[in-house]
């Protein structure tokens, strides 16, 4: 590339050099972006939850009075270490991967995978305690429900996250094969989007009603 | 990857390697453990972490399904990725079941044609089971009163054998049908996920296996539908039906996928969209809508295990939840679901008229548009459901519109089929029979469907027998009688032997009368005024409820000649060549049995499917020269 082009240009024709656009690397990338607009769908089932029974309100039991979100800080942090091991990950993708600093890859997915540990952890802790009891209405209901499957969804992330970071280690996405990490990166970009969508949902929304 | 079959290394015995038999005793003892001995009341679950029944259910339902994987050899590969392993590639021929043998249909076996028939054998199997519980419910309303069972058992017949069948025909085309031949209908070597594939089939026969296990815990009584907050107060058993549609919801939606990506990346050069056969058409728009709404009967589901264990209450009204949130939210998915069983069988029936008049498909285009127009409205009447519920009657005019409004893409279909039939010079096998009484019962689904549609009449015949006579018309009319069509016609490629005609006409006749005969008797029963869901009834209604048994009795023994005509197939039938229908579609130009890779060279696409005019060249070049490649693609 010559010298004119900017950082945006010059990034992208560097991941676009380097990763071959062969069949299998296509359906990776084409199975995740299914994957997660199913996934999409089924969380919207549960979004859905959260305006129908806040406008129906049934036996005024949305929400009553003395039921509050789990403490503040567990909520922001679930989310700000998603957020930030997503930003991990692109960094270790983008001027990683698509430069061949495979140490800059390596380090970014490791920093990324144990971030989502610990939010995996905090997730528990946040249903362990979550400060109200399963009866507290329709809110406490939602609450539990969308953070116990987005816990479970978020774990077998967490998973798969080590075993890239693994693999990153043994260097084997050098040479043009980091199709995986491409594709996973996606899949951690929804997840990403999941998270602060829950949090908005859950910890803010709720407390300033639209009905 | 290159197949030398000769060069596959010394195999274990068939104990020492995952299996099958190993995944049902680690799973089988898995949940034995968890509910009977650490689960009992005063036993450890109990005592010490102070789980409930429902809790402990779960629990043995989720260490069976993973020591079940286990058992299977299901995590090996990917444990070996995430670890960064080497896996060789006799290893993986292995996974494909290249070295042949009737154990890799008892293995995660990777190869789509051995998915394929693991599929057809399941869905038989099921088929099988769902209706042997038919034949006890139709037992039971031989007299008004309960004799056989008594109300509760009763419900849960009902229960069981609506989900059985539900969840088996929801894959009954695109399980079988979808992963053995799409491949094949597209020119392409193998699945675009293999793992993905096998996968599904395994998680669909769990599924199926642990719907009966509610007999053991006080059974389920809710009916297919499932509705919350009924759901949440039901016995145990109903814990099994939120995990068998848990893990039926996940198959389907990973079986779709691949399908999808397969199409979309997988083509033989020249394959254009407008070169697919139907079958490939209706399974895309069969599997989009599996894609999209079994993930949405996951969540809901969930959120009844949720509410039945933790304590939650999506669905409890005196807790903040409600009852119209699930029906919402369930037929949201549930509209869909009738089209994911229905259209895939439209576009099978629309690919053997042709074969059998000689003539090539009549308005290919409208009926592609037709298929797509069913599958997107679907997404738009689910409250159809709900007239009778008391929620807002301000949207029935508009649901009732949208619902009629399917009349117009499914006629397209029918224009398809008249178009095809007028002038053909037509022959009768029995699968060209059973791909016709596809039309006339098809007919009558939708027919009996715009009353149920239309609110004045539905708040007649809403939840009486009528309803139930025009679900079967649709399901088992159409479904069925497509699913039965794909066997006979394409059993000579699957397994290399042809049906016997005679015990096939039997089978089709006896199964035309009886399921006719039953269906159009519930309909006059739902006139005369009978409920669904009832083990009693009037005794006024004895009459016709006695011919409707004896009509599903004979529908019932249809399947022996099925069952009979296998076997004798099996043993002495009669071996077929390679296109015994001299089709002009790509599937029937591979050789039989099919090799490994299908294809020696991936064929390049020069035709449609249905070239059936004089002198029409074959849809494809099997193996293309390089000249060629280029070219002709895309013209
Ligand atoms: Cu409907």
């Amino acid at each position: 590339m010559d010298d004119t082009s900017t950082p945006v240009q010059d990034a992208v024709a560097h991941a676009t050099a380097y990763i071959p656009r062969t069949l299998d690397n296509r359906l990776s990338v084409l199975s995740v972006r299914m994957l997660y607009i199913s996934g999409s769908f089924f969380f919207a089932s549960f979004y859905f939850g959260l305006v129908y029974l806040q406008i129906i309100n049934a036996n005024n039991m949305w929400l009553p009075h003395g039921v509050d979100h789990p403490p503040t800080w567990i909520g922001v942090s679930e989310m700000a270490l998603v957020l930030i091991a997503g930003t991990a990950y692109f960094v270790g993708q983008w001027f990683g991967l698509y430069r061949q600093k495979l140490q800059t890859l390596t380090l970014g997915l490791w920093i990324a995978a144990i971030l989502t540990v610990i939010a995996v952890i905090i997730h528990i802790i946040e249903l362990h305690k979550p400060g109200f009891t399963l009866q507290g209405g329709g809110y406490v209901s939602l609450f539990i429900t969308i953070e116990g499957v987005f816990t479970f969804v978020l774990a077998v992330t967490a998973l798969m996250l080590i075993g890239v970071a693994i693999r990153a280690t043994k260097g084997l996405f050098s040479g043009g094969a980091g199709a995986g990490v491409e594709a996973f990166g996606e899949w951690f970009g929804w997840i990403s989007a999941i998270a602060l969508f829950n949090f908005l949902a859950l910890y803010v929304q709720p407390f300033f009603p639209i009905a | 990857m290159a197949v030398e079959v000769a060069s596959l290394p010394q195999r274990r015995s068939w104990l020492a390697r995952p299996n099958a038999l190993w995944a049902f005793v680690l799973g089988i003892l898995g949940f034995c453990f968890i509910v009977w001995v650490l689960g009992q009341d005063g036993g450890l679950l109990n005592m010490t972490f102070g789980l409930e029944i429902n809790q402990v259910m779960f629990l043995g339902y989720a260490v069976a399904v993973f020591l079940f994987f286990v058992g299977l050899g299901v995590f090996n590969r990917p444990v070996k990725w995430l670890l960064g392993l080497p896996i060789s590639e006799e290893e993986l021929l292995d996974e494909y079941g290249a070295g042949g043998g009737v154990g890799r249909y008892f293995r995660y076996t990777l190869d789509h044609k051995v998915v394929g028939i693991q599929y057809l054998v399941a869905v038989i199997i099921f088929f099988t089971f769902g209706g042997f519980l038919a034949m006890l419910i139709r037992t039971e309303l031989l007299t008004p009163n309960v004799r056989l069972t008594d109300p509760e058992t009763y419900l849960t017949l009902v229960t069981e054998h609506s989900v059985t069948m539900l969840i088996m025909a929801s894959s009954i085309i695109i399980g079988p049908f979808g992963n053995y031949f799409i491949p094949l209908f597209i020119g392409a070597k193998r699945m675009a996920f293999p793992r993905v594939e096998a996968l599904s089939f395994w998680l669909f026969l769990l599924a199926l296996v642990i719907m009966p296990t509610a007999f053991f815990f006080g059974g389920s009584q809710t009916g297919w539908t499932g509705y919350a907050p009924l759901a949440d107060q039901m016995h145990a058993g109903q814990d099994a039906y939120v995990t068998t549609w848990a893990l039926a919801g996940s198959a389907a939606t990973l079986a779709a996928l691949n399908i999808i990506a397969t199409i979309f990346l997988m083509r033989a050069p020249g394959m254009t969209w407008s070169r697919f056969n139907l079958s490939t058409w209706s399974i895309l728009v069969g599997s989009i809508l599996a894609w999209l709404a079994m993930p949405i009967m996951v969540a809901v589901q969930l959120m009844v295990g949720f509410d039945r264990s933790f304590l939650t209450g999506n669905f409890i009204p005196v807790q903040g939840g409600s009852a119209f949130f699930y029906e919402n939210v369930f037929w949201t998915f549930g509209h869909p679901e009738v089209y994911i069983l229905a259209i895939p069988g439209m576009g099978i029936v629309l690919d053997i008229l042709p074969v059998f008049t000689r003539r090539p498909v009549y308005a290919y285009r409208a009926a592609v548009v037709g298929l797509c127009g069913i599958g997107l409205l679907s997404w738009f009447v689910w409250q159809h459901h709900l007239f009778m519920s008391g929620l807002t009657p301000g949207l029935r005019p508009f649901f009732m519109f949208s619902t009629e409004m399917i009349s117009f893409p499914t006629g397209l279909i029918f224009l398809a089929a008249l178009g095809t039939l007028f002038g053909g010079r037509i022959t009768f096998p029995s699968a060209m029979l059973f791909a016709l009484a596809f039309f006339p019962d098809f007919l009558l689904g939708g027919f009996s469907g715009i009353f149920v549609s239309d609110v004045p009449t539905d708040v007649q015949l809403h939840g009486s027998y009528w309803v139930q006579a025009h679900f079967h018309f649709i399901l088992m009319g159409a479904t069925l009688f497509a699913f039965f069509a794909a066997v006979y016609y394409w059993f000579p490629k699957m397994m290399g032997k042809r049906l016997n005609e005679t015990l096939g006409k039997i089978h089709f006749w006896l199964m035309w009368i009886g399921f006719n005969g039953t269906f159009i008797t519930l309909a006059i029963v739902g006139i005369m005024g009978m409920s669904r869901r009832y083990a009693t009834y009037f005794p006024y209604l004895q009459g016709v409820n006695v011919t409707a048994t004896m009509f599903a009795y004979l529908l019932g023994i249809s399947m022996v000649p099925f069952l009979l005509n296998l076997i004798y197939t099996w043993g002495w039938g009669e071996k077929a060549v390679e296109n015994p229908y001299h089709s002009r579609s790509l599937e029937w130009m591979t050789p039989t049995p099919v090799p490994l890779e299908n294809f020696a060279e991936i064929p390049l696409i020069v035709a449609g499917p249905y070239e059936y005019q004089p002198n029409a060249r074959p849809e494809a070049i099997l193996e293309p020269s390089q000249a060629a490649g280029g070219t002709v693609a895309g013209t």
